[in-house]
């Protein structure tokens, strides 16, 4: 019986294993490489750098378990990064305080992240559209509007509020860690605990059967995208602290990347499979990877080519693995 | 049963439960059900009879709320009810056993079986160890042994198929409705079904409405049936009051003789194909065969004794990995699917479904998709050559379609079936691999199959027929081979094929019988002496 779990436990997550055996080896390179690794500054710096990628990877890893995917994560970012610099100002002024107008802009910038997510999940849903094509178009609509709202790169960004964000907490925690733990606490746990949650699952894996099972399959299908909404607005928050800026022109790799983090993660684009745990995992390896080839003055040009290539290389993990286990397999019963 | 008959008055045995009135529906341009009448009452298995494309899945879909009938009431202990949705049946206390899986395959049994009904604590939150600890419950009260944490894509079809009954018997449900719940499962898991529905109807009295075209089955459960043809209600009677031949007569609508014996085919003594040792993994091992020109070769075993897998071997789908394997006396390595095919082996695959048709293309399509080779000239298709072939398999299999270009998803099981086999004889084919072809079709186009199967063999094809129905084996196969946990037990030939010999040797009892062969006692023996 116990051996029956470890084994039913293996073969469920051995794409996760693979991912952490991968972040593994990927955070010891950068523990070699980066020289404060090991004081406090080591830890802020790589819950820095990972911090908006697995947030967004997060967001995306619900939308790819019902086997859909969300190409305008990248776009929803940058329009509510824009939006956050540019009325942060304004509300502080208004409430004339500065900790209530933060936390009021806060409160506005997750409320128009669920929405774009809510915009998303009905188009999906109720148009009975493919969310492929749908996430396609509200990717312009977002980038219009945050072109929109902020014209020009700039707006203004509170440095107290900028410094918590990126900073340490009793010294030695680094409040990127916190967020993202909260985020996983407050955010994916009960969401993937509650029937919505799980009835992800079951679309993704067989949507007919998920409704011969008298799941509502709307509903379930909406929540995903406004968690991941919400997970978008997180994201921006993160984002903008870090800039201090709203940039309608960054260039913004999170809805390529996102996806990439979350298949490196174990989900599986054709739905049914994933989870935060492999998500986290493939979301840190390829922001890691951005931070090595910075230590080993890698041209930028030639960043996105290496990233593919491991991107490329740790999906054939899995390929290499059952592989292996086929020809062990084989001499095991030619051995008998 | 008595506990009605005594509560006085109108709560007679009599009384019908459920009633469907002047149902009516209508798929595009086809009528699946025609102002039809149905009822059944409480306690009782009721068995619905008539050849696919006749209704009674409709029927059983409308009841689930898979599909949503266009005119009609549906009475429930007197009392209108609407059922258009899961959720509606759901409510009605109505549960589905499907035919299709209903199975999310990345989901583990016990998430299967809560699906939608999970059991949460604060919260809304999911109490997962509960629901691991329930289910192994469940499943061992129902007397499953699966373990509740394993995924339903690690099952074999025939567990997937137990998974999917105990998800519909946990809702308790006062109507069980089963479509084809038995095709998946072997002889001991037929067995403990029926104990089930007998337990349910007799004890429980609750309400068992099930569609089977295995009329041995039906004799053992059925309390009442109800015949439709061409989406017509026909008839319904206590099961017993008619005869199999009436009963085929009210399904087909003419007198119909059924088949004859169709073996013996002058088969030569030239030997088309050998294996010797073959093995694979610890699914198969020490594999001796041989299969003659023009011959049907049955084999036989309960599922999951690695019969399925030889035939994916033979194919190249999970080749051999030890032994050799020789066509035409020569040796080949076949590898691969295309390797098969070009050594003129195909196989028809069990699931004709996932692993046969196309089903979203059309049906010319789907007929010509293995011979696309001899079709083209220079990379394209030859129009002229495709519609000769497409009218050639059509005449030669009677496909019933009105129009080549609906998609295969339209065509009913039996004539799907059809487009399966139609696709693997459009090839060069010299060994045709059938694995399972007639699971749940029904009986004409069955007929239809083995008048087919016995042509072909006369023509010099050889055939390997896997199948799950010994009637079948014993009325087409020149020989039968019995497998018993992954090899080859027993080679019959002749009078040996007998169900009573199959059945001894495919639970490895084969010895014990022979021993005190005048003692019929134990159970193996008593079924086939019921024939």
């Amino acid at each position: 019986m116990r051996n029956d779990r470890v084994r039913i436990f293996v073969g469920r997550h051995r794409n996760i294993l693979v991912a952490y055996g991968v972040m593994l080896v990927v955070v010891i390179l950068f523990a070699f490489n980066q020289a404060d690794f090991f004081t406090r500054y080591g830890p802020q710096s790589i819950f820095n750098q990972i911090i908006t990628l697995c947030i967004a990877t997060l967001g995306q890893t619900l939308i790819i378990l019902t086997a859909g995917i969300d190409l305008s994560i990248g776009n929803q970012i940058i329009f509510l990064n824009c939006v956050m610099a540019t009325i942060m100002q304004p509300i502080i002024d208004l409430v004339g305080n500065d900790g209530l107008g933060i936390v009021l802009t806060l409160a506005v910038i997750l409320a128009a992240g669920a929405l774009c997510g809510l915009l998303n999940g009905v188009l999906v849903a109720y148009g009975r559209l493919q969310p492929i094509v749908v996430t396609l178009a509200t990717s312009s609509i977002y980038i219009g509007l945050a072109r929109y709202v902020r014209p020009e790169p700039g707006g203004e960004v509170k440095s107290e509020f900028a410094r918590l964000m990126t900073g340490r907490v009793l010294e030695y925690i680094p409040m990127a860690a916190i967020v993202l733990l909260l985020v996983i606490v407050l955010v994916w746990i009960p969401f993937r605990n509650s029937r919505s949650g799980q009835a992800l699952y079951a679309i993704g894996g067989n949507e007919t059967a998920a409704y011969l099972s008298g799941i509502k399959i709307n509903r379930a299908k909406i929540s995903a995208y406004l968690v991941a909404g919400v997970c978008s607005a997180l994201c921006a928050i993160m984002l903008t602290a870090q800039t201090r800026s709203g940039d309608p022109t960054a260039a913004n790799n999170f809805t390529n990347n996102s996806i990439a983090a979350a298949a490196l993660g174990g989900a599986s684009l054709a739905g049914g499979t994933g989870s935060y745990f492999g998500s986290i995992a493939g979301a840190v390896i390829l922001s890691l990877i951005v931070g090595l080839l910075v230590f080993w003055q890698v041209s930028s040009y030639y960043q996105n080519l290496i990233q593919g290539l491991i991107l490329v290389l740790a999906l054939s993990v899995n390929f290499i693995v059952h592989f292996v286990k086929k020809r062990q397999a084989a001499a095991r019963a030619a051995a008998k | 049963m008595g506990k009605d008959v005594t509560n006085l008055g109108e709560q007679t045995v009599d009384r019908e439960y459920l009633q469907m009135e002047h149902i009516s529906k209508r798929f595009g341009g086809i009528q699946a059900l025609d102002d039809v009448f149905f009822s059944c009452r409480r306690g009782e298995a009721h068995v619905l009879i008539g050849e696919n494309g006749a209704g009674k899945s409709t029927i059983i879909k409308i009841l689930c709320g898979v599909v949503a009938r266009d005119t009609g009431d549906i009475l429930i202990d007197g009392k209108k009810v609407e059922i258009n949705s899961a959720l509606d049946a759901d409510d009605n206390h109505i549960a589905a056993v499907f035919q299709e899986l209903s199975l999310i395959q990345e989901l583990s049994v016990a998430e299967n079986i809560f699906l939608g009904h999970e059991i949460t604590g604060r919260m809304g939150r999911i109490n997962f160890k509960a629901m691991y600890s329930e289910a192994d419950r469940f499943l061992q009260e129902i007397g499953i042994h699966i373990n509740s944490r394993e995924l339903v894509k690690d099952l074999s079809l025939c567990q997937k198929q137990m998974v999917e009954i105990a998800k519909a018997l946990y809702k308790k449900p006062e109507i069980l409705l089963l479509d084809e719940a038995t095709s998946a499962l072997g002889e001991e898991e037929v067995e403990w079904l029926f104990e089930k529905i007998d337990q349910l109807t007799h004890q429980e009295n609750k309400t068992v409405i099930f569609i089977s075209h295995r009329m041995d089955e039906l004799s053992r459960v059925a309390d009442r049936a109800t015949i439709f043809r061409d989406a017509h209600y026909i008839t319904s009677f206590t099961w017993g009051d008619l005869t199999n031949e009436e009963i085929v007569a009210y399904i087909s609508g003419k007198k119909d003789s059924g088949a004859n014996v169709m073996k013996n085919h002058p088969s030569s003594d030239k030997v088309v194909l050998e294996i010797q040792n073959g093995a694979h993994g610890d699914d198969l091992h020490d594999i001796n065969l041989k299969l003659r020109e023009g011959e049907i070769l049955g084999v036989a075993g309960l599922s999951g004794h690695g019969q399925v897998e030889m035939l994916h071997a033979l194919f190249g789908h999970n080749p051999f990995d030890r032994g050799e394997m020789l066509v035409d006396g020569k040796p080949v390595r076949i590898r691969s699917e295309r390797q098969a095919l070009k050594n003129g082996i195909v196989l028809v695959p069990e699931d004709r479904k996932h692993e046969g048709l196309l089903l979203e293309r059309p049906i010319h399509e789907n007929i010509t998709l293995m011979a696309l080779d001899k079709l083209q000239k220079f990379g394209v298709i030859q129009g002229k050559k495709e519609r000769e072939a497409l009218a050639h398999s059509i005449e030669k299999l009677s496909i019933k379609a009105k129009d080549l270009n609906l998609t295969a998803n339209s065509l009913s099981g039996g004539n799907q079936q059809k487009l399966v086999i139609a696709k693997a004889l459009l090839t060069d084919v010299k060994i045709l691999l059938l694995s399972d072809p007639t699971r749940g079709i029904d009986i004409g186009t069955k007929n239809e199959i083995y008048r087919l199967m016995h042509d072909l063999a006369q023509q010099g094809m050889s055939i390997i027929f896997l199948s799950t129905e010994l009637s079948e084996l014993i009325l087409l196969c020149d020989r039968v081979v019995v497998f018993y946990e992954g090899s080859i037990v027993a080679e019959l030939q002749g009078e040996d094929i007998s169900e009573k010999n199959i059945l001894a040797h495919a639970i490895g009892v084969a010895e014990d019988l022979a021993q005190d062969a005048p003692s019929d006692s134990d159970r193996e023996g008593a079924q086939s002496d019921e024939k």
